[in-house]
């Protein structure tokens, strides 16, 4: 079974991601549709930790805490795909499951999928269709520089960090000299004004 | 073999599910002094709110057929014949056993139990409690009520009802409500911040001491402070009590072992379990659905596969339902604290050995999962959660992970 | 408090007035840029490397700098392409705003010159004189009026010159052997390439035209004539549109004279009516200084129990009316929103340039009026009085009497005025530098010859967010001086210096023995205060002056240029025309360029040899000023002193 891995070093935070992931996941399917509306729901978010981006959403962790806590059934796992799966008819945004999730990767608002007119719970779904049908989720698509890679879950990489971010990046090795360049400045950057100096 | 479950809650549902699909085959009996399908006791104050009642069944409507269950349903069990593995119900019906799953839950403590006689009163535990406060709404164009407890399922409760439209005021005995999730300084921002979000009418240092019944039906209650309150409607929900009973002879609650075991033949699980505290091994009732499903869990697998132990429970919590304003908490309450607060966000965790003892997250979920899982890793944090818990971008567990200590 | 206490007490800046209303901000939750800073983060790489394409609609096209998704935008255009399209549209931006602002001054000295405007006049008829021997413009015998006229038609045709002949100005002002070097590079790189590539402008306006059409979809996509034209048109500026705003305001509102004021937000007044002037203009906030001396503003300051009018400036047009009026320096670019906080700013008046959209919204917090007064900067929730300069007295009158009125309105429980301020002796034009030395640059050529002065630093520049405020400016002047190095500069960095006391006599003793000997001897500074970002034209005059003095190249003289927390497109146009004046130049934060290799190693490598002039970059402030020693020794040893 497939995961989304991050190569974070690849990130340039142009939150090409986000979109794609608003669009696909929007009714009106386009970018115009999507502006402006309140209810569109990102399931990604690329976070800045200092001079480092790092698109963040949901591992479908193998097991998956959020899923253990959900007292609504709400939260299901296909088994085809190992898709953790968030059933917005029934969750009741009683946050059971953003209480323990190790990634915060679940966040709650009214979205086109409510159903009773109040905030749900949302989160990656894995683009659980497109993935079915051999296809990439849309954010692994969108991401021109690498930083988000499907690819197939290996087993041992669970057992080393079960449940640790680090079970799901990858190491960007040759990264060319004039971005080390800018990556090594920026670092300075950041240091300095953080008082890392 | 033959497998009968006591209760047909949340801890029997998901007890009979693993069964099942751990490929059981023997007989299953459930029974449950209730008529429905096993249904979420979390989700059934939605129902009042107006969403759809089969949103409660939260394993399926349909849970009896597709998990080849006899169901003894409206008939409560009376007494646990451990001798000769049955068990009797008020019907006078008997059910024999291999293995008994006693999953009885807990019901609603009343101060005054003749005042459930009047009508306008109720608990707020059951389903059936839920399909006859709406009931009672509906036929009486109810608009307001008062809540008597200001516990977990007391602010459930007035938040669900005032969903719903009623003006709500909620009595609660102590400084501040949700006084068991919370301590002092924490309970006392949450009040005041849900008094203010939601406008309910929150009086603390209460207790509603009388009500003034007219022709069977409720018209006022009386506070502790003399005051008198015209309502069509009270919700009493100042505790619960496990329905240990038919097996036990008391309310202390059934103590299950590792294995969930009560006695031989007879697992515990869910509400009516006493068990161990995963972190400070201290036994006692945790009565949250996590609790109930890992227990339940544990005694599927013993049962069928003869091994497995249970790790023990977790008093975690939230509160947020019908609100955009979580409180989250977990452990105890003591140790030296480390307090972080701006604006809606306000955090304490209580540092024991340097590791965390216990939390108290409000305003937002957003470090809760970090948090959570660095009080069960017993690591020691005291260097680091000061910074953990004030990250102006919630983002410490990234921070972490990516090798850049928090700042 | 001093620089290290401050570096750890905030973290957004070192300069105390700014920390004490930070701590302000942060309690009551007013928001600033350096919170905005917070909420953008994490910025987007291709911006920041320069490799995004917005220019056609084929677009939006950006090339993955680690090699594995697209290299080329939809039309072919490489990383290269793009990022020297966008740094051409950078200069293009810059020099056209500094340029336009000379416009408006060419213009202005046109119509006194023909009597149609009387409400300004010439005011130092000496410094005509000077630029009209300069333009080979006669004198004898002729009114100032007539003199005045022509200077400003050779101006004003600057602008919009259509012959493929260099600007006026710039063959005028600029010094032989640069201009030489420039003419000739033209001809070998034609020879060696049989294409045409320009250094040399023509027209102001044109250059800046040249630019929007050349980087229009599909056309020129070679960098190396991209950044030849981005050079071009910012030596268009340098040496023609702020050379021109320069030269014509000194004529029209006084040249600056050495002085002593004061700078920081202490120099608000809590019991006077403060206008803060802010912006670039000095034709509007030097008009404002001087109507707020009248009687009638006066009188009315006092109606409504105020002391007097307390104009103070911000930014450079701040540093306009220091330089000339002697006003207070309230501060530079991060202190816009700081001045505002203090809740005792009655107005706060702005023309153009360098000022932040959200003062309105945070002068809606307190009784600030908030006042556009431009047609070219107007700002949703300003008040805006439209600013003309043939009603200027009527208009300015006007501005002040709005602060008046708001006056009243005060909340004086939540006034608070950080009391620091620094004293600064500042107005070093290049004539007030020449007179201190007698009237010809030789004494400076001879100290630097001998060595008592190593050579001369230029600093211009904003703050930037991404810097700690006034850090990097303070740090870097510090070890210059401490290395014998004389620092002249503008802008905000001047406006730093004057804050921290850099430019106050007492900071002679920071400097090496060599450089303190000489301020002492001088009774100056060590770090000289030249003027507004237009001004540093002065900069290039002084260098154009020595090289004149000396028969030689600027790319010659032991001179080194750094833009500290540069944030304008502005600055890149300065940057530029230093660079294409043979001056290398310094560059913190990163410029967006390292997308593109190719057009990275023309600025850092190849200008060295084309130019004489390069660009590098340094994050860290004393490595930043070893390496400007190390250029300025190196200059020397080739200089063989
Ligand atoms: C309003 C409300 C909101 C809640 N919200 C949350 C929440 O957000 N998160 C959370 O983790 N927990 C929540 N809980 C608690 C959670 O519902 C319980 O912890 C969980 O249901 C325990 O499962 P259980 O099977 O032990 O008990 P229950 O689910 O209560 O099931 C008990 C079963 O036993 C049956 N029974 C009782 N007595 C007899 C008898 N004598 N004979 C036969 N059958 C009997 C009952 O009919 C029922 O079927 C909430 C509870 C309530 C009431
Ligand atoms: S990352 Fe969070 S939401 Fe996703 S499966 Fe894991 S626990 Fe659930
Ligand atoms: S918020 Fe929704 S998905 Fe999450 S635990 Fe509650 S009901 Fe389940």
């Amino acid at each position: 079974m497939k995961r989304i891995f991050v190569d974070y070093k690849k990130c340039l935070a142009c939150k090409a991601c986000e979109t794609a992931c608003a669009l696909e996941h929007h009714p009106g399917g386009n970018l115009f549709g999507a502006l402006g509306d309140l209810k569109t729901q990102i399931n990604v978010r690329v976070l800045g930790i200092e001079q480092e981006a790092f698109p963040l959403s949901c591992r479908h962790c193998e097991p998956a805490d959020c899923l253990n806590a959900c007292p609504s059934g709400a939260i299901s796992r296909d088994p085809e795909s190992g898709a953790v799966l968030l059933d917005p008819a029934l969750c009741k945004a009683c946050a059971m499951c953003a209480m323990v999730c190790p990634f915060d990767a679940i966040s709650f608002k009214v979205t086109h999928r409510s159903c009773y007119n109040r905030d749900v719970a949302y989160k990656c779904d894995l683009c659980n269709d497109r993935v079915k049908e051999g296809g990439v989720p849309a954010c692994v698509g969108a991401c021109h520089s690498g930083a988000l890679v499907f690819a197939e879950y290996d087993a041992a990489r669970g057992t080393r960090a079960a449940k640790s971010l680090r079970t799901y990046l990858l190491g960007a090795e040759g990264v060319p000299p004039h971005v080390e360049l800018f990556r090594e400045l920026r670092k300075k950057e950041f240091a300095r004004r953080r008082g890392g100096e | 073999m033959k497998v009968v479950t006591a209760g047909t809650g949340m801890a029997a549902a998901e007890f009979v599910q693993r069964l099942r699909l751990e490929g059981f085959d023997g007989e299953i009996v459930m029974c449950s002094d209730e008529e429905f399908a096993p249904y979420s006791p979390c989700v059934i104050p939605f129902y009042l709110a107006g969403e759809p009642m089969d949103t409660v069944y939260w394993k399926g409507k349909d849970f009896y057929g597709r998990y080849g269950v006899s169901a003894r349903l409206a008939d409560p069990i009376i007494e646990v014949d451990a001798e000769r593995r049955l068990v009797r119900t008020a019907a006078g019906r008997s059910e024999t056993y291999d293995r008994l799953f006693y999953a009885t839950g807990a019901r609603s403590w009343y101060p005054r139990p003749e005042w459930l006689k009047t009508r306008g009163v109720f608990g707020f535990k059951t389903l059936t409690d839920m399909v006859a406060i709406d009931r009672y709404i509906r036929e009486h164009g109810v608009r307001k009520a008062v809540v008597f407890g200001g516990g977990f399922i007391g602010v459930d409760a007035a938040l669900a009802l005032r969903h719903r439209g009623l003006e709500i005021t909620l009595v609660h005995r102590n400084t501040r409500v949700l006084s068991q999730m919370t301590d002092g300084e924490g309970g006392e921002f949450a009040t005041r911040k849900l008094a203010e979000k939601t406008g309910i009418d929150i009086r603390l240092r209460t207790t509603v001491d009388g009500i003034v019944e007219n022709g069977g039906e409720l018209s006022a209650v009386r506070f502790s402070n003399g005051d008198v309150m015209e309502t069509p409607l009270l919700i009493v929900s100042i505790g619960v009590s496990p329905n240990s009973e038919p097996l036990r002879g008391d309310d202390k609650g059934v103590h299950g072992n590792e294995q969930m075991l009560a006695d031989p033949c007879i697992y515990t699980a869910g509400d009516v379990a006493v068990t161990r505290h995963a972190v400070t091994r201290a036994k006692g009732v945790y009565a949250t659905y996590p609790n109930a499903m890992m227990q339940a869990r544990t005694a599927a697998r013993h049962l069928f596969r003869g091994d497995g132990a249970y790790a023990g429970s977790i008093n975690t919590n939230v509160l947020k339902k019908h609100i955009d304003f979580p409180i989250v908490s977990a452990g105890s309450f003591t140790g030296e604290t480390v307090t972080w607060h701006r604006g809606d966000i306000w955090r304490r965790v209580y540092l024991l050995d340097g590791m965390i003892n216990g939390y108290l997250i409000i305003g937002d979920t957003r470090i809760s999962g970090y948090i959570y899982h660095l009080y069960l890793s017993r690591k020691r944090v005291d260097k680091t959660i000061r910074a953990i818990l004030a990250e102006p971008r919630h983002d410490s567990y990234y921070r972490s992970m990516l090798g850049m200590v928090p700042v | 408090m001093s620089d290290e206490a401050c570096k750890r007490e905030d973290r957004r800046s070192v300069d105390p007035a700014a920390v004490e209303m930070l701590r302000i901000a942060d309690r009551e939750g007013y928001a600033t840029i350096w919170e905005r800073y917070e909420k953008q983060q994490p910025q987007c790489s291709y911006g920041q490397l320069g490799t995004c394409c917005r220019i056609c609609s084929m677009g939006p096209c950006r090339i993955d700098p680690f090699g594995e998704g697209p290299s080329h935008g939809v039309c072919g255009a490489t990383a290269d392409t793009i990022v020297a399209r966008n740094l051409a549209r950078m200069a293009a931006v810059g020099s056209s705003s500094h340029s336009d602002h000379g416009r408006k001054v060419a213009q202005l000295l046109k119509a006194v010159a023909d009597g149609s405007n009387t409400d300004y006049r010439i005011t130092d008829g000496e410094k005509l004189l000077a630029v009209a021997a300069r333009l080979d413009i006669a004198t004898d015998g002729r009114s100032l009026p007539e003199i005045a006229a022509d200077v400003a038609a050779v101006a004003i045709n600057c602008f919009g010159n259509q012959d493929e002949e260099p600007l006026v100005f710039l063959e005028k002002y600029m010094p032989k052997k640069r201009f030489e070097r420039l003419k000739g590079l033209e001809e070998s790189l034609y020879q060696a390439t049989g294409a045409k590539i320009g250094f040399l402008p023509r027209g102001i306006d044109r250059e800046a035209v040249d630019i929007l059409h050349r980087t229009h979809f599909g056309c020129d996509h070679d960098p190396l004539s991209l950044v030849a034209q981005s050079v071009r048109c910012s030596l268009s500026d340098g040496w023609g549109g702020s050379m021109i705003a320069t030269e014509l305001q000194d004529i029209l509102l006084g040249t600056p004279t050495i002085k002593a004021v004061k700078a920081n937000l202490g120099v608000l007044e809590e019991e006077s009516v403060n206008v803060v002037v802010h912006g670039h203009e000095p034709i509007l906030s030097a008009k404002i200084v001087e109507m707020a001396q009248s009687p009638e503003c006066r009188q009315a300051a006092e109606a409504v129990g105020a002391r007097r009018v307390n104009v103070v400036g911000l930014c450079c047009t701040g540093n306009e009316v220091l330089l000339r009026q002697g006003v207070g320096m309230a501060g530079n670019e991060s202190h816009s929103e700081l001045a505002i906080m203090t809740g005792a700013v009655d107005a706060m008046v702005v023309d153009v340039q360098c000022i932040y959209p959200a003062l309105a919204d945070l002068s809606s917090c307190f009784h600030t009026r908030f006042i556009t007064t431009s047609e070219q900067a107007k700002i949703p929730g300003a008040l805006h009085i439209q600013f003309d300069e043939h009603h200027a007295d009527a208009i300015s009158s006007r501005i002040i009497k709005t602060a008046i009125d708001a006056f009243p309105n005060r909340n004086k429980g939540r006034v608070y005025i950080p009391q620091h301020t620094a004293t600064a002796v500042v107005g070093f034009t290049v004539e007030e530098i020449l007179k201190a030395l007698g009237g010809t640059p030789q004494p400076l050529v001879d100290l630097i010859v001998n060595g008592t002065i190593k050579g001369i630093a230029g600093i211009v520049g904003c703050n930037n967010v991404k810097v700690q405020q006034d850090y990097f400016h303070r740090v870097l002047t510090t070890e210059l001086i401490k290395r014998d190095i004389l620092v002249i500069g503008t802008g905000c960095w001047a406006v730093a210096a004057a804050k921290a006391g850099l430019m106050d006599l007492p900071a002679q003793e920071l400097a090496g023995p060599g450089l303190q000997a000489v301020c002492k001897k001088l009774d100056i500074p060590p770090v000289l205060h030249m003027g507004s970002c237009v001004d540093c034209s002065r900069m290039l005059n002084l260098a154009g002056a020595i090289a004149d003095h000396l028969g030689v190249d600027i790319s010659d003289l032991p001179l080194v240029g750094s833009a500290p927390e540069w944030t304008t497109e502005k600055a890149v146009a300065i940057g530029a025309y230093f660079v294409g004046s043979g001056i290398p130049v310094h560059l913190w934060p990163l410029p967006p360029i390292l997308g593109g290799p190719a057009v990275t190693r023309i600025l850092t490598q190849d200008a060295k040899d084309v130019l004489g002039g390069w660009f590098f970059v340094e994050e860290d402030p004393v490595a930043t000023a070893a390496q400007m020693e190390a250029i300025i020794m190196e200059r020397r040893a080739a200089l063989g002193i």
